[in-house]
């Protein structure tokens, strides 16, 4: 209720109103009355994405590129946006996509170990807190695959739920479960050696 | 130990490595109308477009999935097959590849339409691809149960579609209308009468006993225009008869008996 008249009384950029707004009603803010109030789309994304692209592609000016091009696509596309959904993971999915894009055109190996293909055992997961995990992800997420970097890098250092990657991403939520749970025992791998 | 994920070339960066330039650049680019809002239309068009086409899609699928059974029925190309390398030329000419071909076409591109729904994702895809493939043959062979394409057979522009194939160069099908002593006079539901000749060599799985009105099959050679020198002749099996089936709304077409 209180969103909604916020939404009624700004006519003209308020930031310390704007800041108070989900990012669904302020999509329909930009839809529906001034798209200059993109720019509060993008200062809030621009470095949650700027992270998330590059753990992805691993090239600082790649991915700036990526994400301008997320910001550009969301905007011509934000007539398509549901706003009964998640805001963040549909932009998330328009970066993921860039992102993949960039890695097709640059040809960048995404090597899978077989080895890595086997079921989770339970207490590796107990081994790992999410304290640590945090502190050794980023020097560690950029040797492993993407397949299995990417579902862990948005539920720890994104704090995505399992639901959120899986719109993201466009996988079922036990796929996600198992690729995070794969991701710890690689991550245990790489970061103890 | 996994590859490290290689590095890409690097490549001149719109903006120049300055994060803080990105979001102005977007900005300019918006504010300037170089970068415009798709219109609410073009969304509402294009899930209607998707909708409306992957409903085509199944129908077409059920469709020619109704075809393939009708022609499963009414030419039996499998009873061919009980005459071992006799019969896989019979077999292969008259099964219905074309309308199988067409409704797993269709089955493709429904299954990549859905695909864009989230759906495909939240649900087992594996269990709603099972599921489509099921509901698709289901319907289809029910389709078929109705009696409708005998009916569609009867309209000339469809024939093309039914194109039915009694006959070749080493097979025929039809209703026995005379039995004698190793010789049979058979008739094709189009119309064409043969005499079908056979000696202790043939090949009889289903015994020798022929009477007026069995449906048969065989294989062989045509020894002159209208006289068949069979290596095996099979008995049932076949439902050519229109009419005979669907007696319900869609009954039509001549009762071949």
């Amino acid at each position: 209720m209180k969103e909604n008249a916020i939404l009624d009384s700004i006519t003209i950029c308020d930031m310390s109103e704007l800041s108070k707004l989900t990012d669904e009603k302020l999509v329909e803010l930009v839809r529906n009355k001034d798209r200059e109030l993109y720019s509060e789309i993008i200062r809030r994304y621009q470095d949650k994405l700027m992270r998330y692209s590059r753990y992805l592609i691993n090239d600082e000016d790649m991915s700036a590129d990526v994400v301008q091009e997320t910001f550009i696509k969301a905007y011509i596309n934000l007539n398509g946006f549901d706003v009964k959904k998640k805001f963040s993971s549909w932009l998330y999915r328009i970066s993921h996509n860039e992102a993949m894009n960039a890695v097709k055109k640059y040809h960048r190996e995404v090597p899978l170990d077989p080895d890595f293909d086997t079921p989770a055992k339970n207490n590796v997961e107990e081994e790992f807190d999410k304290k640590e995990i945090v502190q050794k992800a980023h020097s560690c997420l950029d040797q492993m695959p993407i397949l299995y970097s990417e579902p862990l890098a948005l539920y720890y250092l994104d704090e995505k739920s399992y639901e959120e990657i899986s719109d993201i991403l466009r996988i079922p939520m036990g796929t996600v479960a198992t690729r995070i749970n794969r991701a710890k025992i690689l991550m245990k791998k790489i970061c103890q050696k | 130990m996994p590859e490290i994920n290689q590095k890409p070339k690097n490549k001149r960066s719109k903006v120049n490595n300055h994060k803080s330039d990105l979001g102005n650049v977007v900005m300019e680019r918006i504010k300037s109308g170089q970068v415009k809002m798709r219109p609410r239309i073009h969304f509402v068009a294009g899930s209607l477009f998707i909708g409306a086409g992957l409903a085509g899609v199944i129908v077409l699928a059920v469709f020619f999935v109704n075809v393939a059974s009708y022609k499963l029925r009414t030419l039996g190309p499998f009873g061919y097959l009980w005459f071992g390398e006799y019969g896989i030329r019979p077999f292969l000419a008259t099964f219905p590849w074309a309308a199988f071909v067409v409704a797993i076409c269709g089955l493709v591109i429904g299954i990549s339409l859905l695909r864009r729904y989230d759906i495909s994702y939240k649900k087992s895809f594996v269990g709603l691809i099972l599921g489509l493939i099921a509901v698709v043959l289901t319907a289809g062979w029910l389709m078929d149960l109705t009696g409708i394409n005998e009916r569609f057979v009867r309209f000339g522009h469809m024939r093309g579609l039914y194109q039915e194939q009694f006959v070749g160069s080493d097979w025929i099908a039809g209703e026995v209308i005379a039995a004698e002593s190793n010789q049979l006079q058979i008739e094709t539901p189009n119309g064409d009468q043969a005499t079908i000749e056979w000696n202790d060599r043939t090949l009889l799985p289903f015994g020798s006993d022929f009477k007026v009105g069995d449906k048969i099959r065989a294989v062989g050679k045509w020894s002159s225009d209208t006289t068949f020198e069979a290596v095996g002749i099979g008995r049932g099996g076949m439902h050519w008869q229109r009419g005979e089936r669907g007696n319900g709304m869609f009954r039509g077409g001549r009762d071949f008996n």
